[in-house]
């Protein structure tokens, strides 16, 4: 993580106990409440839940600037930029 | 009037009654909610009746199921130490947050966003905890449903399933039970017998079910007819069964025809059933009593239409279809 992205991480969003569509709805629901340009970093369960939250990040307008994969508890962690 | 003659016109004539619970004046066989005849908008060829689901204590048919649901639900201790969640286009929600105020229950809904305003802000004042839900959040797998999609991860995601309970109208049989043991009673009794048609809606489908089947017992002949809406309707408690998905509820066996209404027609006949019949309903009694008139057109008969509720939690609707005109 670069020392840009770390200046504006504001949340971080444990999405691992739920299920889709309420991921989604938190991820849009969360990124809604901070800033342009803000980060915020969304840690998901590997699966179908995975795609649905890519897509309503892109249609949002907001961006993945990183993704960082943990095979081992098979889960990802998205940072995203509100605005893109 | 004798002490008598009082004392019976009292536990069997609705306003002379006092209630204990506003409970016992949802519709049953023992107080129907009423059936009233379209005066200028029945057909020469056959007399079309509304029955007013509007006049149940909260509003709307919803507080049958909603009812059913709860009570067997707390009969069989499923609700202990749990929250209600619900998708619910409102009027389900308003019956089941009116009913968990009664009974001391949270209640969390899942709405559609295009719902009207008044419904959200009802069932907020309620109690209920509102997520209104965009059509496409969950573009992937549930198009069009997003509202069922969010509820059913209340009770499927591992950090929230062991708090939360779900009546799930749109799969629960008492749904269905409610209208067979209670609407469709009702209708038989009040036509004497003589009903030749019913129309209902397309929505979580247990009231087609539930009185389709009781008729269909009482006289296989009866014509049950359910109205759909357009696709991208405005038309809320309907289902487009192309866009959204079939509830399991349904069952296609009781339902004779499946005929489809666009929104232009259903709110025609809504404007024209608040200023010929002086009926304030709601959007979704227009779109049925258009293709009633349409089909007791070429019939005949005497036709039952289900009035769900009243067109008061519509006005944002009506203002933005008919502007200043109203």
């Amino acid at each position: 993580m670069g020392e840009k992205e770390q200046i504006n991480l504001v949340k971080e969003l444990d999405l691992t106990g739920t299920v889709c569509p309420m991921t989604s709805y938190q991820a849009r629901l969360q990124l809604s409440r901070v800033n342009d340009g803000d980060i915020v970093k969304i840690t998901l369960k590997k699966g179908d839940q995975v795609k649905d939250v890519s897509q309503t990040i892109k249609s949002e307008g907001h961006r993945v600037i990183e993704v960082e994969r943990d095979d081992a508890n098979e889960i990802l962690r998205l940072l995203v930029r509100k605005g893109g | 009037m004798t002490t008598k003659t009082l004392s019976v016109a009292l536990k069997t004539n609705r306003r002379l009654k006092r209630y204990q619970d506003i409970r016992e004046l949802i519709g049953s066989p023992a107080d129907p909610t009423p059936l009233v005849r379209l005066r200028r908008l029945s057909t020469e060829m056959a007399d079309i009746y509304l029955k007013l689901e509007w006049l149940n204590p909260f509003g709307s048919i919803k507080d049958r199921p909603a009812y059913r649901m709860l009570k067997i639900m707390e009969q069989e201790g499923l609700l202990e130490g749990k929250e209600i969640v619900e998708p619910t286009s409102g009027n389900t929600g308003i019956a089941l947050a009116a009913l968990a105020a009664i009974m001391g229950k949270m209640i969390t809904v899942t709405i559609p966003d295009g719902v009207p305003e008044e419904k959200k802000l009802l069932l907020r004042m309620l109690g209920a905890t509102v997520y209104p839900t965009p059509d496409d959040l969950c573009p992937v797998d549930h198009p069009k449903d997003g509202a069922i999609a969010l509820a059913h991860s209340f009770v499927e995601g591992e950090d929230t399933k062991d708090r939360y309970v779900m009546p799930n109208q749109y799969e629960n049989q008492n749904n269905m039970l409610a209208h067979y043991e209670t609407t469709g009673p009702e209708i038989w009794n009040q036509t004497e017998g003589r009903v030749t048609h019913f129309f209902a809606g397309v929505g979580t489908c247990g009231t087609l079910t539930g009185v389709g089947k009781y008729l269909k017992e009482q006289n296989p002949d009866i014509r049950v007819i359910a109205i759909e809406p357009q696709k991208n309707h405005k038309l809320p408690g309907l289902k487009n069964l192309q866009e959204s998905k079939e509830p399991s509820i349904l069952d296609r066996q009781v339902v004779d025809e499946f005929a489809r209404v666009n929104d232009d027609d259903a709110y025609e006949l809504t404007k024209r059933l608040f200023r010929e019949e002086g009926l304030m309903v709601g959007p979704s009694t227009g779109a049925i009593v258009h293709l009633a008139r349409k089909v007791c057109g070429k019939e005949g008969g005497l036709a039952v239409a289900v009035s769900p509720d009243s067109g008061l939690k519509y006005t944002t609707y009506f203002a933005n279809r008919f502007g200043g005109e109203g």
